[in-house]
């Protein structure tokens, strides 16, 4: 419950101070950051899904820099199976986004249980990358309510009226099992910061109690940021991770929510991609990633809303 | 080794008396008390003119002078107090007197209570040592005028805070857990209500305050940094009185009166926010409902047995409840019952016997509209403990102070209840016990009259006990994502039934004064504090929800060395005080946290933490205004507190986070006339360090930072600087054409300066990153960049009004 108690903590303090007539107030400042060396930045996951698989390459950048992030090109970049199958990935529009295309619509790159080596080599420099693809369970169902939309869920064309959503989900027998929740409306991701939810068993935090139970609450919440329209199409995707992958999402959106009174020191957000020179000014940031997907999908339809959730 | 330092006591002990075994005396004992209510009168002054010789009364207006026989004209003088002197036969026999001795009566509204002779900061022993009067404290103009006994403090030299709303305060370069807070002897662990911004003390309840920064007695001990020692009122024990207050926040009742007229009284004093009653109208939905608020309730009855008895009963209850369906709520609780006993009339005890009690909960479903899906968070720390002090006065230049405590901890680090539809888990922290064992005896003689001495040493023993089946040790298997400490945890059979580990220090004090010239001293000290307990913090200002745990096998107890020196000079008949320290201080065993560290409810936190050393260093300024119609003071404090840690900041000395290298605090007060009086206070401090990434990427388009592990302190946030301003308009009288009273206005941040508190980077709202780039030929993506945030916790002038009155 780490995370959803301090966002709470944080709304709950600018009311109590609301209520003694005082206000904080936060302003965009402009900050002079020292210049940097870019760092590989690495973002690619590998799937069970059919279709393409796509691996990101970019360097960093100074702190607060304006201009878009750079690709890295001319890299080569390929990934080995613990079976020794090797599957090259291509530049193909030189954009720095490295594309393994399947032969046949028949052939899927990830398969459950496999471990997957990637190596990437630009510049002089080696990196390499391990990853597992570890089990997930299926979605039972999706159920919907009517409802009015919270100040969350307001904004402009945004619906005030509409459905909310919960996914049932029955996490595996055994300690540390990791998932990541994505939601598609209408076949577009809900990304953004607000839409990062990883899971380790059926809990939000690192503990043995959340083991074989349903994915808790607010986990399995639906529509956090805009509620549903009649006839959207809402999919759910739970996405195996390993528990390190699971420690580079609970961090990364740590360190994004990082402000206010009882903000920490910033971290370093975990990264398994490793420059094989320790000693090269270019290391690495990011994640490599292998992950089994179930999903399910619904359409919204009013007859089959439920009149509250079971809860 | 135990013969040993039973030996040393025993020798410490017998030493003094040894050394002055005199030939026939009498002795002259009692209490000096305020002939208005009663209050026993503390640091009051009792003097011997025949002799040129005197000594000032104890924390319970207790004095004890013994003298050749002989007839005597004594003089009792207390400042805001007229003087009384009196003509004693000390001849046949020992003498009890008591003295009640008048107020000034050129104050109206306040009782003056302060324990201060004339010149105390030069000619009394101790040094460090900061003493603010209620009636001080009251003038200062404060955050929506509730008078604040811990912004006050926050005021002199040598302490601090991260900021504004900031729980707790530093002193002299330590954390905020090593300050023993204490309110009738009792410790209190949270000293704020709504995170920092007011403190949990009544002024109204309050008699004395003193904060010891430096050159601590022997009969203080189990914090490292300092000792913030709160005395209750006893309660009127003349006639009913009646103070009350209406603020914006606050309102605030209490009620003093004889039970048995001269022998016992009591007084009741309570306080509540209303900003949730005045909120209410304007919440609706799902806010209808929320509460925040704040309130405290404390009490006291004393009874005077007789001459050589006395015995106090003292309590606190205070909560800060905040939430709605989600909800915390957090406070404290003590009770401290004493005794004072006189044996003979040299040898006075003090007997406490406390409980305190500090816990929270938080709860995500405070109405349990929701049982199958809920989470319930508790955490506790309890004390209890019996501590008898004993003060030896052998003759009026000689005095034994000796004593000893048993302490008892115990531990809930944290304990949750959660369900999930429907199945239900409990997981946490397990509990943990703890005792504390403490003697210490201490000396003070002058030597000459121009040197005095005080040294003493505290033995201290802690035995800790885990109360479960197993414990962890930690085990070194290298820094890496997966282990960013460095360690891991070995898990090994515990007996519960047995000590786990125990540790056990001699913490020596020692204070020397030298007397340069007729209002002049030189003064130095060297003390050593151990402390057992630590505040698991990691965030920039603590949090009512960090949790207190014990030294451990895995946990060393914090150990502080300090020297201090000083010069103090009066001038104009005492009318200014002005006095110059400097210090340092050596931290061993102090606590960090590795990157990822997960504090609340993981019983496997030992893994997380990082140890190391600390250091800290100053120069203190004071100069301070006692008499006219102007008063105030003046207080610069040039500071560095800093601490190295394996696995942080590449190993290498990085400043505290709430290290301020510039601190200047002027208070002023002006009485214009017996109707208006003005105060202003204005601060400028230097910024805290912060950390901050040193690089940017980007990840499914969201801009992040990106930090080599265990960066500390790399920017600094800009400087702090306030003005604050209040009038007082008193009447003479209150409502219903009795009593008297007053109003207060004040202007909190007078000119409207956003003060910074941080400085972050957040995602960006901003919806120009949609727009595609000129001339392009790929689709360009929406990208969450970053920006920088500068946070200031109060954004505006705050101006006040609240109106007392006293029947």
């Amino acid at each position: 419950m780490k995370i959803s108690f301090k966002n709470s903590f944080i709304i709950l303090l600018n009311l109590g101070l609301i209520s003694l007539f005082l206000t904080s107030c936060e302003d965009v400042i402009s900050l002079s950051v020292p210049k940097t060396e870019p760092y590989i930045v690495v973002e690619g996951n590998i799937t069970t899904l059919a279709g393409e698989q796509k691996i990101i390459l970019t360097n960093s950048q100074d702190l607060l820099t304006e201009s878009r992030p750079i690709p890295i090109k001319n890299a080569v970049v390929k990934v080995t199976d613990d079976l020794g199958k090797i599957f090259e990935f291509k530049d193909v529009k030189n954009d720095g986004k490295y594309v393994w295309i399947p032969i046949n619509k028949s052939e899927i790159m990830g398969v459950l249980g496999r471990t997957y080596s990637l190596e990437i080599q630009t510049e002089g420099d080696i990196f390499k990358a391990v990853s597992k693809i570890n089990r997930v369970p299926k979605i039972d169902s999706i159920v919907y309510r009517l409802d009015d939309a919270n100040s969350r869920q307001k904004g402009l064309g945004k619906p005030d009226r509409g459905y909310e959503g919960q996914f049932y989900a029955i996490d595996l027998k055994g300690v540390g099992d990791c998932y990541r929740v994505k939601v598609y409306k209408n076949d577009t991701l809900e990304n953004g910061v607000d839409n990062i939810v990883v899971a380790y068993d059926a809990i939000n935090t690192k503990s043995p109690v959340g083991d074989g139970i349903t994915l808790s609450f607010p986990l399995r919440r639906l529509g956090r940021n805009e509620l549903y329209r009649e006839n959207d199409r809402l999919k759910v995707e739970l996405l195996s991770v390993t528990e390190a992958h699971f420690d580079f999402w609970t961090q990364f959106r740590q360190e994004l929510n990082n402000a206010g009174l009882f903000a920490r020191p910033s971290a370093r957000i975990p990264s398994n991609v490793i420059n094989t020179n320790p000693k090269s000014s270019k290391q690495a940031s990011g994640w490599f990633g292998t992950s089994a997907v179930s999903s399910l999908e619904v359409k919204i339809d009013k007859t089959k809303a439920v009149k509250e959730f079971n809860d | 080794m135990s013969k040993l330092i039973s030996k040393i006591l025993f020798f410490l002990l017998i030493f003094p008396l040894v050394l002055f075994a005199q030939e026939e005396k009498l002795t002259l004992s009692g209490y000096i008390k305020d002939s208005k209510n009663g209050e026993g009168l503390i640091g009051a002054s009792i003097y011997v003119k025949e002799l040129k010789t005197g000594t000032s009364s104890n924390t319970y207006g207790f004095y004890s002078l013994t003298l050749p026989k002989g007839n005597y004209s004594v003089v009792i003088t207390s400042v805001g107090y007229r003087k009384l002197t009196r003509e004693i036969k000390l001849v046949v026999n020992n003498l009890n007197l008591n003295f009640e001795i008048n107020q000034d009566g050129q104050e109206l509204a306040e009782v003056i209570v302060k324990g201060k002779r004339d010149d105390e900061n030069v000619s009394a022993i101790e040094m460090s040592v900061n003493k603010i009067d209620m009636k001080t404290i009251k003038k200062i103009p404060a955050l929506l005028g509730e008078v604040d006994l811990i912004r006050a403090i926050q005021l002199l030299p040598g302490v601090s805070t991260v900021g504004e709303g900031a729980t707790g305060f530093n002193v002299r370069g330590g954390a905020v857990d090593q300050n023993l807070v204490l309110m009738d002897e009792a410790p209190v662990y949270n000293s704020s209500h709504l995170f920092g911004f007011f403190s949990i003390f009544n002024p109204d309840a309050v008699k004395d305050v003193k904060l010891i920064k430096g050159g601590i007695p022997a009969q203080y001990g189990g914090r490292a940094s300092s000792i913030l020692d709160i005395r209750m009122k006893e309660g009127n024990a003349k006639n009913l009185e009646i103070n009350g207050g209406i603020g914006l926040i606050f309102s605030r009742l209490s009620i003093e009166a004889p039970i048995i007229k001269d022998k016992a009284s009591f007084i009741i004093a309570g306080r509540r926010s209303y900003a949730d009653v005045l909120a209410r109208p304007f919440l609706t939905g799902n806010s209808s409902g929320a509460q925040f608020n704040f309130y405290d309730v404390t009490a006291k009855v004393n009874y005077n047995i007789n001459q050589n008895n006395s015995v106090f009963l003292s309590g606190y209850f205070g909560r800060d409840v905040f939430g709605n369906r989600f909800g915390f709520n957090w406070g404290n609780s003590t009770l401290s019952l004493r005794w004072n006993h006189v044996f003979s009339s040299k040898l006075f005890l003090n007997a406490t016997a406390f409980y305190s009690d500090y816990d929270y909960l938080l709860d995500t479903d405070l109405k349990n509209i929701r049982p199958n899906n809920q989470f319930r968070w508790t955490s506790d720390i309890e004390n209890t403990s019996i501590k008898p002090d004993f003060t030896y006065y052998i003759s009026p230049n000689n005095t034994l102070t000796f004593g000893g405590q048993i302490l008892t901890y115990g531990f809930s680090p944290g304990s949750a209840n959660a369900s999930s539809n429907g199945a239900k888990v409990t997981f946490g922290s397990p509990t943990k016990d703890a005792t504390e064992y403490s003697a210490y005896v201490g000396n003070e003689i002058k030597v000459s009259p121009k040197i005095s001495l005080q040294y003493g040493v505290r033995f201290s023993k802690y035995d800790y006990k885990s109360k479960e089946d197993i414990y962890y040790e930690r085990r070194f298997v290298g820094i890496s994502d997966a282990y960013p400490s460095g360690y891991d945890l070995d898990t090994k059979l515990n007996d519960k039934n047995k000590i786990l580990q125990s540790f056990s220090n001699f913490e020596p004090r020692f204070n020397l004064k030298l007397e340069t010239g007729i209002s002049s001293s030189f003064k130095a000290s060297y003390n050593r504090m151990t402390q057992y307990i630590h505040l698991m913090s990691n965030t920039a200002a603590a949090t009512p929800l960090d949790v207190w745990t014990s030294s451990t096998n895995n946990i060393k107890p914090q150990l502080v060395d300090q020297v201090a020196l000083g010069y103090f000079k009066n001038f104009g008949d005492n009318e200014y005080e002005t006095s110059l320290e400097v210090y340092y201080k050596d931290f061993q065993n102090q606590i960090d946290y590795a990157d990822r560290a997960n504090l609340f409810l993981n019983p496997t936190f030992e893994k997380d933490l990082l140890f190391g050393k600390g250091r800290a260093y100053g120069l203190e300024l004071y100069i301070k205004k006692n008499k006219g119609k102007l008063t105030g003071w003046v207080s610069y404090t040039l500071a560095r507190t800093e601490r190295k840690i394996e696995g942080l900041n590449n190993g290498d000395w990085f400043p505290n986070r709430y290290d301020r290298t510039h601190t200047v605090n002027v208070v002023a007060q002006y009485e214009l006339t017996k109707k208006w009086s003005f105060g202003a206070n204005f601060a400028y401090i230097t910024g805290v360090p912060y950390s901050l990434s040193e690089r940017q990427g980007y990840f499914e388009n969201i801009a992040y930072g990106i930090t080599t592990a265990g960066v500390r302190g790399n920017i600094r946030v800009p400087a702090y600087n306030r003005l604050d301003i209040s009038a007082t308009k008193k009447n003479k009288k209150a409502l219903f054409g009795k009593g008297e009273s007053e109003w207060v206005f004040s202007v909190y941040n007078l000119y409207n300066r956003r003060n910074p508190f941080s400085i972050y980077t957040q995602p960006k709202d901003d919806n120009t990153t949609n727009s595609v780039d000129a001339g392009s030929p790929q689709e360009v993506e929406k990208l969450v960049k970053n920006e920088a945030i500068q946070l200031s916790i109060i954004g505006s002038f705050i101006p006040s009004v609240t109106y007392n009155f006293k029947f």
